[in-house]
């Protein structure tokens, strides 16, 4: 029973040490009231609930300032600019994507290739590497030309939902 | 702001622990005894409210040595607002028809 208390404590106090700063507060509140509950069961409880609200009420905080900081930078860069910036971050993923699939085909045409590693190349080339290379290219626009990183992660959407759809279709 | 607030019968029981005695300070684990809400549906409602501004939050210094009580008490707003639905939940649910009865 002890365990429990302690993984009980112990899991709320490091959810709470990385919590953002603005959860803070209702982490140390939820954290403060743990002291006055004295049955293990219900401490196991209040830790595990607490730490499932702080969580939920943190990515909340997190995609509303994504949403305001985005919404601002579209106001602030007007429409007609952001939707120059979206297509050419569509257009830099549609050339690598592009690039991907030339080397995928190439590749292809080595028939030792093409029996061993056709699964692994496959889904290497079409799906693994350009995802890595978009998130790469989403975080280095991030902070300079925000539309475009946003059009480069909608073709990153789109990627990672056809493969899901592909593969759900095929097995 | 309070017209988008969600209202689950968990809000309105939290509501109802708090119009007990409007102006006094709640702590978190008497709310939760009070309402038998468990911390992940409590907190989540107690946010809200405070996002909403209808709950209004202070730190207590208790024992020295030991970190604040966080405590709660409703705002103007939050009082009005509570009355106010659980007035109308009431009246709702007095007009509506008893099925089954003569």
């Amino acid at each position: 029973m002890s365990r429990a208390l302690q993984f009980a404590s112990r899991f709320l106090h490091v959810v709470v040490k990385h919590l953002p700063a603005e959860s803070q507060p209702w982490g140390r509140a939820i954290l403060r009231e743990m002291d006055f509950i004295q049955s293990p069961w219900s401490l196991l409880s209040w830790s595990i609930g607490g730490a499932c609200a702080l969580f939920v009420y943190s990515v909340r905080l997190q995609l509303s300032t994504f949403f305001q900081e985005t919404l601002g930078d579209i106001k602030r860069s007007g429409p007609k600019q952001t939707i120059v910036g979206l297509l050419w971050g569509l257009g830099i993923a549609g050339i690598l994507l592009g690039s991907c699939v030339l080397g995928y085909s190439a590749l292809l045409h080595i028939p030792r290739l093409q029996q061993r590693w056709d699964r692994v190349i496959d889904a290497g080339l079409i799906f693994l590497l350009p995802e890595a290379a978009y998130l790469l290219a989403i975080s280095q626009l991030w902070p300079r030309r925000r539309s475009a990183a946003i059009g480069i992660l909608l073709a990153a959407a789109i990627l990672f939902t056809h493969v899901v759809f592909h593969h759900v279709a095929h097995i | 702001m309070s017209k988008r607030l969600r209202l689950s019968p968990q809000t309105l029981q939290v509501f109802e622990t708090f119009l007990q005695s409007p102006k006094e300070w709640r702590y978190g684990y008497d709310i939760s005894r009070d309402t038998d809400l468990k911390s992940g549906t409590l907190y989540p409602i107690l946010m809200r409210l405070a996002d909403h501004k209808l709950l209004e939050t202070a730190w207590e210094a208790t024992d020295p040595g030991k970190p604040p009580r966080h405590m709660y008490r409703l705002t103007a707003d939050g009082l009005r607002f509570a009355r106010e639905e659980l007035r109308g939940r009431i009246g709702r649910r007095a007009s509506r028809p008893a099925l089954g009865r003569a």
